[in-house]
C-alpha cells in the first residue's frame, strides 16, 4: 500500500501527488510517535473529505457558470 | 350480474380523471422541487461576509494559544453560515459547509477528551484553511 502511495506521490497529477504525500507524511508521523493512530485515521478521513468538497465545489461553480451563460444567451436572443 | 347505469359510469370516469390529475400534480411538484434544487443560488452579501470571516478565522488559527476558544469561534461562524443558508434555502452552498462543520466538530470532540498532538493541530488547521478557501471560492464566484 505504501508503494502505491509512493508511486502516486510522483505522478503528473498535482492534486493526487499532494494527497499521496500527505498520506505518507501521516503514516511516517505515526511511526515516529508524532501522531496517535486515532489522530492519523481522522486526518486521513479529512483528506478524502477535502477531495469530495473540491469536487462538489467545482460542480457547483460549473453549474453556476452554465446557468449564467445560458441566461445571457437567452436574453441576447430576445 | 349487476347492471351499471350511465350515471355511475360518469362518476367512475370523473374519479379516475381526478386521481390522474392529483398524481400528476404530486409528481409535478416533486419534479419542480428537484429542478429548483439544481439551479445555483445567487451571490449574497451576507454569505460572502460570513465566508470571509471564516477564512480569516481559520487562517489566523494559532495552535500555540487557546485552541478551544478559537475552535468555538470558528464553530459559531460555521453555524451562522449554515443557519442562514438553511433559512435562505441555498442548498448548494449548504452542502459544502457541512464538510467544514464536521472537521471542526471532530477537532472539538477530540479536544474535550484531552490534549492533542502539535502535529494533529497543525494538520487540522491546514485542512480547515483549505476547506474554508474552497467554500469561499464557490460562494464568491456566483452571479
Amino acid at each position: 500500500m505504501q508503494e502505491q502511495l509512493e508511486q502516486l506521490s510522483t505522478v503528473n497529477a498535482p492534486w493526487a501527488a499532494q494527497r499521496a504525500q500527505y498520506a505518507l507524511q501521516v503514516a511516517q508521523a505515526v511511526q515516529q510517535g508524532q501522531l496517535s493512530p486515532s489522530e492519523a485515521k481522522e486526518i486521513l478521513a479529512d483528506l478524502i473529505n477535502v477531495d469530495k468538497l473540491n469536487q462538489d465545489a467545482h460542480d457547483a461553480e460549473m453549474r453556476a457558470a452554465l446557468v449564467f451563460g445560458v441566461t445571457q444567451l437567452a436574453m441576447m436572443l430576445g | 350480474m349487476e347492471q351499471i347505469v350511465p350515471e355511475t359510469l360518469t362518476v367512475q370516469y370523473n374519479m379516475k380523471k381526478l386521481s390522474i390529475l392529483f398524481f400528476a400534480l404530486l409528481t409535478g411538484c416533486a419534479q419542480v422541487s428537484q429542478l429548483t434544487d439544481m439551479i445555483p443560488s445567487r451571490w449574497d452579501p451576507n454569505q460572502s461576509k460570513a465566508v470571509t470571516d471564516l477564512r480569516q478565522s481559520t487562517t489566523n488559527f494559532d495552535c500555540s494559544t487557546n485552541v478551544a476558544d478559537q475552535l468555538k469561534n470558528i464553530y459559531s461562524e460555521v453555524q451562522w453560515f449554515e443557519l442562514y443558508s438553511e433559512s435562505k434555502n441555498t442548498k448548494d452552498v449548504l452542502s459544502l459547509v457541512a464538510t467544514l462543520k464536521d472537521t471542526v466538530s471532530e477537532f472539538n470532540d477530540r479536544l474535550k477528551q484531552g490534549p492533542v498532538s502539535p502535529l494533529y493541530c497543525d494538520l487540522k488547521k491546514k485542512i480547515m484553511v483549505q476547506e474554508a478557501n474552497t467554500i469561499a471560492h464557490t460562494v464568491q464566484r456566483r452571479w
